[in-house]
């Protein structure tokens, strides 16, 4: 199966400034109470399930052992249920530290003060870019050619897995602002993560997938 | 900011810079393998066993009543099948002990069949009960989902509709359940009318395709839709692994050592190393299932070594292994014994005559035929095919090894341990009938004294069998070919001093054991032993070196108008190419990879009508798009 890249484009430049990739966020009003007193208080990492939970399971006991060696304190981490779950974590003290995109990490930051500390990056770049795929035989060659068509993103609270490449659309003039996708394209579909709506385009069904 | 709370902040943020900065990956792909479900996986590997000959019914039980696949709470396959008691009235558990206590293959494939797609059923309904919470919602859809993973492929396989039908529907469940937002933003409810129409679709295709009517298991047993409705025949399939099989090469990559490289010759002169060594890589040599799977003589055999990660449930009793005799790979060649080989290294192949872990082939060209032909099912190589390969195979040679003199004894910057180790390998026991471990190991002969013994490492057929008999395997490189001896029971180099001192009573202390251990670790120390990979040397330019070598061979077979020595480099050349594209650092220059492949597909279609001046010209655009394109790729 060969899959090309389709359009793509950069996130211009205010949306750029969040998208950091799995940003590493810290609940500020937390750790001005994490000091050195209550160094018997564990530090919690709450994930969100951005691959695999299975996986995370793993990841997440290698991180946080290795930051209770480092760091010397109890080190705990859990996996959310979605997004939101991760944000409110944060709100309700359940979590000082969390792993997130950037539109949770815009509304976190605004309504609970959170902070970015780190962000990933991969093949030497801190940002990351929402595209369309589609499969190299559907015989789609731009944006255009999707009109009709129908398309699979991850998540409606996603933003480089929905925003993003929704708005390539709009940037295009495509789809207007706020105007429902739905009738843009003859179907639109969550599929419930990246990797389940990338595919669900390469085994043929549905026409483009909208991700990162 | 307080001083004391900069300075904890300070620290996490260096500690996650390192954190993050472990984890590059080697090789990135577009779509990554999804882990599998726990209950999935042991009903793929149960059908998967049950399909062999002869079925192993312990290793079946193993599956259901463990779980392998880590991040779930269950301890037991059928555990997990518990709900279905109250959902389907059914105490599957009971029916699976018993089917697998008989030994009944149909009532086994029947029972778990039934159980599987019921218990997709029931997430569903958890998914519907919990509509009104989005993420319970979704994670109900995708237990249910990766339950019904187990089926998907063949579905695929048999009827492409009910496939993509399906699909959608999944897709529609997975749309329907709304979101909470984050504050109130975002928020969505579900859309039950949605969510009910396509659970009805898969619940219909269910229940008609694997829950009701009768089979017949003379053949395979595959969950192909429409198994339990007589008169549908099984049809052929495309040849599947297990979950938890792992072909890949091994991580780190042992580096490959030829001696015409180390002799500064250019392997593009060598026109039958370099077709030995395509042939080495091509899963084209063997017939089905390794040909489809992309198992090659690489596979296991990695770079000349071994392929550590290597393991088929059911097929290999660890990782690094493989009954190469069994039903799996070629049924007319099963031996039906469980006897899983280690895979042995093949570095200092031209020294290390016999072949096989018991030396049953003097010559390296019978073994290499009966590889092909008998162990995985190959049409009868050519003579060229099996020249080249011994050829290529002839140049693997040791890495250099850093403690030995040419005579085999220890150099002087061998650590001190090692030295008392090399008088006690060189030490005559009376419990070994005077012999010494250097009598077999003869250290100025690589190691090996070319003879097979029986040293009990072996399960005779019968007390006084003499059928247990290996081959000295050498000793150099050892350090890195973990496990040992012929069915890798021995983990370590220590395992195997303790071994032979417990097993022949030798009475060594501790301290002698474990310079007995230095000794060989020395004795099994190379230079360099795994490829290193940076800027200049990634994954894709290693084989895309690899590539360009193999198909320089086009230069001789084109005019000399070898049409099928020509088909099976360019076959094995382009599918290659493509496979590689994924360890581009650069994956926007993927079309131009695949540019390159699709002129081999080209000159593929011109050799095969045998328009050798056309095949003759697209070589030359080849070569041309080499020199435009092929330095800027990395």
């Amino acid at each position: 199966m060969n899959i090309k890249y389709g359009t793509n484009k950069t996130m211009n430049l205010i949306i750029c400034s969040f998208a950091i990739s799995f940003s590493i966020i810290l609940n500020t009003m937390l750790l001005q109470a994490q000091t050195v007193t209550d160094k018997n208080k564990p530090l919690v990492l709450a994930f969100i399930p951005q691959e695999n939970p299975e996986k995370l399971i793993g990841d997440i006991e290698k991180i946080t052992n290795y930051l209770e060696n480092e760091l010397g304190i109890e080190v705990k981490g859990y996996v959310t249920h979605d997004h939101a779950a991760a944000v409110e974590a944060l709100r309700n003290n359940e979590a000082d530290i969390s792993f997130m995109g950037g539109l949770p990490y815009v509304l976190a930051h605004n309504h609970i003060g959170a902070e970015v500390i780190l962000s990933e990056v991969y093949r030497g770049s801190p940002i990351y870019r929402g595209r369309i795929f589609v499969r190299k035989d559907s015989g789609i060659k731009k944006l255009e050619d999707i009109r009709g068509k129908s398309i699979a993103f991850a998540d409606p609270l996603s933003e480089s897995g929905f925003i993003y490449p929704l708005d390539i659309f709009v940037e295009k003039g495509l789809i207007k602002q706020s105007e429902d996708p739905q009738n843009y394209f003859s179907a639109v579909y969550f599929a419930g993560g990246y990797q389940q709506a990338i595919q669900a385009m390469a085994n043929g069904l549905v026409d483009a997938a909208g991700v990162s | 900011m307080n001083i004391k709370k900069k300075n904890f902040r300070n620290k996490i943020i260096l500690i996650l810079i390192l954190l993050t900065s472990l984890t590059v990956p080697i090789r990135a792909h577009i779509i990554k393998e999804e882990a599998w479900h726990p209950v999935t996986a042991a009903y793929l590997r149960g059908l998967f066993y049950a399909n062999l000959k002869p079925v192993d019914w312990d290793l079946i039980e193993t599956e259901y009543s463990t779980v392998i696949e880590p991040g779930y709470k269950i301890s037991s396959v059928y555990e997990a099948l518990i709900p279905l008691k109250e959902f389907s009235g059914e105490d599957y558990s009971l029916i699976i002990k018993e089917a697998i206590k008989n030994n009944d293959r149909e009532a086994f494939y029947i029972a778990t069949t039934r159980a599987m797609s019921q218990l997709v059923r029931y997430y569903l309904n958890e998914a519907k009960k919990n509509l009104n919470q989005p993420a319970t919602a979704t994670e109900e859809i995708q237990n249910a989902k990766k339950i019904y993973r187990a089926f998907e492929d063949f579905v695929e396989q048999v009827d492409q509709q009910s496939y993509v039908s399906m699909g959608r529907a999944w897709l529609d469940m997975s749309s329907s359940t709304g979101s909470s937002g984050i504050f109130g933003i975002g928020k969505k409810d579900p859309d039950l009318i949605r969510f009910e129409a396509s659970q009805k679709y898969v619940e219909d295709f269910l229940i008609k395709n694997y829950e009701t009517g009768s089979i017949s298991t003379k053949g395979m047993i595959v969950p192909i839709p429409g198994t339990f409705i007589p008169g549908i025949n099984p049809i052929s399939l495309n040849p599947w692994l297990p979950p938890g099989s792992d072909l890949n090469n091994q991580d780190p990559l042992p580096r490959l050592v030829l001696n015409f490289e180390e002799r500064g010759l250019d392997e593009k002169d060598l026109f039958l190393v370099a077709y030995g060594d395509m042939i080495f890589d091509s899963p084209e040599i063997f017939g089905e299932p390794a040909r489809s799977l992309g198992i090659a003589c690489a596979t296991c055999h990695n770079r000349s070594d071994i392929n550590k990660r290597f393991v088929i449930p059911g097929v290999s009793n660890r990782r690094g292994s493989a009954d190469v005799d069994g039903h799996f790979f070629n049924p007319l060649f099963n031996d039906h014994r469980s006897d899983s080989l280690d895979i042995p290294s093949l570095r200092g192949l031209r020294f290390t005559a016999p072949y096989g872990r018991d030396g049953r082939f003097t010559s390296l060209r019978d073994f290499t035929r009966n590889v092909i032909v008998n162990e995985f099912a190959g049409k009868e190589p050519t003579p060229l095919m099996l020249d080249a390969l011994i050829t290529y195979m002839l140049e693997f040679d040791w890495l250099p090894a850093s403690y030995l003199n040419p005579d085999g004894t220890l150099k002087d910057n061998a650590p001190q341990e090692a030295k008392r180790g090399e008088e006690i390998f060189n030490e005559p026991f009376a419990k070994l009938g005077g012999r010494a471990c250097s009598s077999c190991h003869i250290p100025s002969s690589n190691f090996m004294d070319g003879l097979r013994h029986d040293i009990g490492s072996g399960k005779p057929a019968s007390p006084d069998a003499r059928d247990s008999f290996f081959d000295t395997p050498t000793l150099i490189n050892i350090k890195y070919t973990d496990p040992y001896f012929h069915d890798g029971s021995l983990e370590s180099l220590s395992d195997v001093v303790e071994w032979f001192d417990i097993q022949y009573g030798l009475g060594l202390t501790k301290s002698q054991r474990t310079d007995l251990t230095a000794y060989l670790d020395a004795v099994g120390t190379g230079e360099e032993p795994f490829e290193i990979f940076d800027e200049e040397n990634t994954v894709f330019l290693l084989d895309w070196g690899e590539l360009s070598t193999f198909i320089s061979t086009l230069n001789t077979l084109i005019p000399a108008k070898d049409k099928f020595h020509s088909v099976l480099l360019l076959k094995t050349v382009s599918s290659d190419m493509r496979l590689d594209v994924a360890g581009l650092q650069d994956l926007s220059q993927a079309h131009i990879v695949y540019g390159f492949a699709d002129k081999l597909d080209e000159i593929l279609i011109a050799v095969e009508t045998e328009d050798w001046p056309k095949a003759g010209n697209l070589w030359s655009e080849y070569q041309q798009m080499e020199e435009n394109y092929g330095a800027k790729l990395k």
